[in-house]
């Protein structure tokens, strides 16, 4: 098979029935920092580390029921140092946990939790 | 008071896809975009299946899961919820004559992408929706 490597994600993208109240969120609760806003409009934010985050507008179609396997994209990992104070922290902002702290595939910890529009996201801290 | 505190938050971890077939999966993001098998763990899924983490060039990370009981849901790129994942590579153009000879199928032509730079849709092993994209410029 030839050998061919992408250099890694530039982007996860998620549709949000209010995309400038949930990039608000994702800044102001996560830390993300506006990089770009499309006239359609489309919000990129971007992390310390460079990583990107799409948020689309949605259009008629409907939010399906989904767990957390079932088929397809199911969840965003963030990556945090010490996931203590990142619960502390997320506590603070009334945050709808759904799981307890647990160990994570591939080592270290990890806690799963939902954004405002109830997409599903993790805290994952790594062994250092 | 609103609360201003900044997150210890450094960036993305890893997305992660419930499959179909676990193993399969993995091997067409592996033999398609060169990830690399990084993790196994042999029963890490609620049910006691394996879950694969997958690592690229860059060291992000994606996590493949074994689905359970749902059924896949139709959508589109704007239904609510996470919708796709977008891989960058360094050259687009070579980057498609490549998957092209691997068979990957391609959903739209190549497009301006958000944020500058190029891109183009496409669907991974199970239909779940990616993009190939290069950046020029910003961001």
């Amino acid at each position: 098979m030839e050998k061919f490597k992408i250099k890694g994600i530039d982007h996860p993208a998620v549709a949000a029935e209010n995309g400038e109240k949930l990039a608000n969120w994702y800044c102001d609760v996560l830390g993300y920092e506006l990089l770009f806003v499309d006239p359609r409009p489309i919000w990129l934010l971007k992390a310390q580390d460079g990583t990107i985050l799409e948020i689309l507008p949605i259009d008629e179609t409907q939010r399906p029921f989904r767990t957390n396997l079932t088929p397809s994209w199911s969840h965003l990992a963030f990556k945090v140092d010490d996931i203590e104070a990142a619960i502390t922290h997320l506590d603070a902002h009334q945050i709808k946990w759904s799981s307890v702290l647990s160990p994570a595939t591939g080592g270290g910890r990890v806690r799963t939790f939902f954004d405002p529009e109830n997409n599903v996201l993790q805290l994952v801290e790594r062994p250092r | 008071m609103e609360n201003k505190e900044k997150l210890n938050f450094t960036g993305v971890d890893h997305p992660a896809v419930a499959a179909d077939d676990v193993e399969v999966l993995c091997n067409w993001y592996c033999d398609m975009l060169g990830y690399e098998k990084w993790f196994h763990h042999p029963t890490g899924s609620p049910q006691g299946k394996p879950v694969w983490m997958l690592k690229a060039p860059d060291g992000t990370l994606l996590e493949v899961m074994p689905k359970d009981g749902t059924v896949r849901q139709q959508r589109t790129t704007w239904t609510p919820g996470w919708s796709h994942i977008a891989f960058r590579v360094s050259n687009l153009e070579e980057a498609i004559q490549i998957l092209d000879r691997k068979g990957i199928r391609w959903t739209g032509e190549i497009i301006n992408a958000i944020g500058g730079g190029k891109v183009r849709n496409a669907l991974d092993g199970e239909g779940n929706m990616i993009q190939i994209l290069e950046r020029g410029g910003t961001p």
